[in-house]
């Protein structure tokens, strides 16, 4: 019987094919709208408007951000935020944190907006603390929240490197010989790089009593430049409405799952935009209205790779191996047979984006 | 009527699957009605059984799961489902030939399957609040099988079987939200698979009418979806290797099946 039951299961599966499924769809224009906005109390807001693809129409899509729209946020006491250029970045610092907002924007004689929507207060960084493992550095933060359950944290960094080829010191393979070199000309090939991520981690704390402890939200590998001088980072974190965190979780899983046992049910992240004249016009997109709280922290100096052949007076020939290992690569070969090392993957900063004065944090309030 | 087991369908996937619900604290009973009526009447002297059946159903606190709801392993199912009023209706129609050497059936539905949510989430509604059908709303059923005797040991039957596609939800655009791009989808089942249509064909051989035989023997020797169509089970969409979403069907027994039986009654 069971042997019976295998040929059919057999033969079931010898007759089961994939084949290309064609649906047309027409759902969609391309004029449909993604408003995606967050607003930020106390802080800078930014909204960004976009287009829907449709998948007919992927091919010959040449972009669809929205230039010429009036984005506004208002209270319910009146106090009304403007801006119709793109990128609509608007200051929020001013406004009250004890009223509802809601933002509208105004495009081709439509106006969408979202609901009123009374900012939660932010939770508040306890500490931001940095692991060190043997291939990478870890990124944990600790907070507690009074008035909700879910986080979304946001950082920016800056940070100082080295520029392309610059020689630290020297090493004589024969011998093995390791020499400073003295005064070397830093001035052109240390920069600065500053990098500010639009992307949000999720943080679930509802279980906990909204208390999260050493929750580890980036992290980079120990020969990355940012380990070479100075490293900062700011840690943005604002509370999620229930509602809100659903949507997030959605995208996530929408992305994450994505043909497995556990894909989400196809659907619609359910949005919080309506079009005004035109309640049934289908529009993308999610309004956020929250306040913030942030935290510098700086990497801990012992995580840095020295840039002084500190330590390193002699490494046998045959050992050569482990200048590599202390994050050093060979950079140019004298003539007189030594061989200058530097710091390994460095970069040109200034052609490479690199700034050399040192940047500044955007802190919430700063113009 | 009132039921306290409810079923879930996940339809996305190459791989549809159920989960059954019981009633709890969170999730309330299915209540309902229905009427039917039916006439039916036997055309004299010809073996012919006619049927004809009218119904319309409706229900409440039947569930439905919000979009991007998951359903696998969710310890918190409750929070992924919404309730909502279901309603059904439709035509049966059926003739049936007992006598002579062509006997079968033939039958045809018109029937319909819809939900609409029960609770007013405004703009998260599903289907905006409306009618929307649901997973196994198919309007046209036809089914004929069929029985001719060549004669008293050889005779041909014959099975066909049609029905609308079943509905699906399908990705039809993508945007950039929060960084990422996403995918946008239709309505909730606005979309069908193809038709489903299967043909199958088979010759009986009955070699022996012994009476006094403790058990009687008849051979089957046929082909099953004598068409080769490549009937959908299921449909999923994946982005290829150029980055283009594709849709894609699983069919099962997607060609010609050959098959023999060996019937033995006692």
């Amino acid at each position: 019987m069971k042997r019976l039951l295998s040929y059919i299961l057999a033969l079931a599966a010898a007759a089961s094919c994939v084949y290309p499924l064609d649906i047309k769809t027409d759902d969609y224009s391309e004029e449909t709208l993604v408003i995606d906005g967050s607003v930020i109390i106390g802080g800078t807001s930014r909204v960004t408007i976009s287009r829907l693809v449709p998948l007919d129409q992927l091919s010959s899509y040449s972009g669809g951000y929205v230039y010429n729209a009036l984005v506004t946020i208002e209270s319910d006491k009146g106090d009304v935020f403007k801006d119709d250029t793109y990128p609509y970045t608007i200051n929020t610092y001013s406004a009250p944190s004890d009223r509802s907002y809601r933002l509208t924007v105004s495009y081709k004689g439509k106006i969408y907006s979202s609901p009123w929507i009374k900012p939660l207060p932010a939770p508040t960084i306890t500490d931001v603390e940095f692991t060190g493992e043997p291939d990478r550095v870890t990124i944990s933060l600790s907070a507690k929240s009074d008035a909700a359950g879910y986080s979304a944290i946001q950082y920016d960094e800056i940070w100082k490197f080295h520029a392309e080829y610059v020689r630290i010191f020297e090493f004589n393979p024969i011998g093995g010989a390791i020499s400073a070199i003295q005064d070397p000309d830093m001035s052109r090939y240390v920069c600065w790089r500053k990098k500010v991520r639009e992307e949000e981690s999720l943080l679930d704390y509802s279980s906990t009593g909204g208390v999260v402890d050493s929750f580890p939200f980036a992290h980079f590998s120990r020969t990355n430049e940012r380990n070479q001088y100075e490293y900062n980072i700011l840690v943005r974190i604002r509370n999620l409405s229930d509602e809100e965190y659903r949507y997030f979780k959605h995208l996530a899983d929408g992305t994450n799952n994505a043909s497995t046992l556990f894909s989400p049910d196809p659907g619609n992240a359910e949005t919080n935009i309506v079009c005004e004249s035109d309640p049934s016009e289908k529009v993308f997109g999610y309004v956020s209205i929250s306040s913030q709280s942030y935290y510098i922290a700086t990497l801990d100096d012992k995580y840095y790779i020295p840039t002084e052949p500190s330590g390193l007076t002699h490494v046998d020939p045959e050992d050569y191996w482990k200048l590599y290992n202390a994050g050093y690569v060979p950079v140019n070969y004298n003539s007189d047979g030594t061989i200058g090392w530097g710091s390994a993957r460095c970069y040109n900063c200034v052609s490479d984006g690199g700034t050399l004065t040192k940047p500044s944090f955007d802190i919430p309030g700063a113009e | 009527m009132r039921q306290y087991i409810h079923l879930v369908s996940n339809n996305a996937g190459i791989s549809p699957m159920d989960t059954w619900k019981l009633s709890d604290g969170n999730i309330a009973p299915t209540t309902g009605w229905q009427a039917a009526a039916g006439a039916y009447w036997t055309l004299l002297g010809s073996g012919v059984d006619l049927s004809a059946e009218l119904y319309y159903k409706r229900s409440r606190n039947g569930l439905d799961f919000k979009p991007g709801a998951i359903l696998t392993m969710n310890e918190n199912l409750h929070k992924e489902l919404i309730p909502v009023y279901g309603r059904s209706y439709g035509v049966e129609l059926m003739a049936k030939k007992t006598t002579g050497k062509l006997t079968g059936w033939a039958s045809y539905s018109y029937s319909k399957a819809q939900f609409k949510e029960m609770g007013d989430r405004g703009y998260a509604a599903v289907a905006a609040g409306n009618w929307y059908n649901t997973s196994f709303d198919k309007p046209h059923e036809a089914k004929i099988s069929a029985n001719y005797a060549l004669t008293h040991r050889y005779s041909v039957s014959m099975n066909a079987d049609y029905s609308t596609g079943r509905p699906v939800t399908v990705p039809v655009g993508v945007y950039i939200t929060k960084g990422a791009v996403h995918m946008a989808y239709s309505e909730r089942n606005s979309y069908r698979l193809p038709d489903y249509f299967r043909l199958d064909a088979a010759i009986n051989i009955d070699p022996g009418h012994y009476k006094k035989s403790l058990f009687h023997t008849t051979f089957t020797v046929g082909v099953y979806n004598i068409t080769g169509r490549k009937n959908a089970y299921s449909a999923f969409f994946k982005t290829d290797e150029k980055g283009q979403m594709k849709g894609y069907m699983l069919s099962v027994f997607a060609t010609q099946i050959p098959y023999a039986n060996i019937n033995i009654l006692f």
